[in-house]
């Protein structure tokens, strides 16, 4: 959470119900499972679930990159299209 | 625990049994960090300003937790963008069909007249002739073993929800005019 509050500079601030609900969707879809892999035992928290993406989640996540870029570049051909 | 948690805890008495089970440690654990940030942040704002955020979270995600579909399916468009749908649950024709009989009953009884004991005072419930109570009410009973039948996921709640609202209504159904024509009969 943390993570993510850093990355959206404080924007983002996820509640437990929208994270753990969203959670229980990406691991029934498929895109994430629980994983067996723990961190180093001074940073580890034997109550805490951790995930990883599966597959075809990574597929997903860039497919969905790779989506995004090309709106974006359509956009910025658009822009400098405007500005010409 | 505080009376922050404590209070939290019953918030999460909202969602469904086994969603709060498998999640609702972590859950509370996540809550209870963000109450540290808040004290250690922004003191009393900061915590009125999660409740405010846990709130209108738990406001929105609990009924959907509840109306989830239980498995989800994923959908890959032309190998270039992927989404989550929600699946359609099953819901054969034959159940509804099925879901449905107590309105078959009713509509071959009124097509064969055999049913006019029903309408007929006494006796008489409420104002209504009881046989009119009782065919609303064996109505209702289906209507709500098809909302039921819309909402799930699974063959099995499926065929519970016929078992316990459909065929109910329909035996109800079924005994209801032989039985008031017999107290009609007892009166006379």
């Amino acid at each position: 959470m943390a993570e993510v509050a850093t990355q959206t500079g404080g924007r983002v601030r996820l509640a437990p119900g929208t994270l753990y609900t969203n959670l229980k969707r990406l691991v029934a879809g498929g895109l994430i499972a629980e994983s067996e892999e723990r961190p180093d035992p001074e940073r580890d928290d034997q109550r805490r679930r951790y995930y990883r993406l599966t597959p075809v989640g990574q597929q997903v996540v860039a497919d969905e990159v790779a989506r995004m870029s090309d709106l974006v570049a359509g956009a910025q051909t658009w822009i400098a299209d405007l500005k010409r | 625990m505080t009376d922050h948690q404590r209070l939290y805890r019953r918030f999460l008495r909202l969602y469904p049994r086994e969603f709060r089970e498998h999640y609702g440690d972590e859950m509370r654990r996540f809550f209870a960090e963000q109450l540290w940030d808040a004290r250690s942040s922004g003191g009393r704002l900061a915590i009125a300003a999660l409740w405010a955020r846990t709130i209108l979270d738990v406001a929105v995600t609990a009924p959907r937790e509840h109306l989830a579909r239980p498995a989800l399916v994923r959908e890959h468009v032309n190998g270039s963008a992927a989404t989550i749908v929600e699946p359609q649950p099953p819901r054969p024709l034959r159940y509804v069909i099925l879901g449905l009989a107590p309105l078959w009953v009713f509509l071959v009884e009124v097509a064969t007249a055999s049913n006019k004991a029903l309408f007929v005072k006494p006796p008489e419930m409420l104002g209504l002739p009881l046989g009119v109570s009782v065919v609303a009410f064996a109505l209702g009973l289906m209507a709500v073993g098809i909302v039921a039948l819309r909402r799930t996921s699974s063959v099995r709640s499926g065929v519970a929800a016929i078992l316990l609202l459909s065929a109910p209504a329909t035996g109800l159904l079924l005994v209801a005019t032989p039985l008031i024509e017999q107290m009609q009969n007892l009166r006379t």
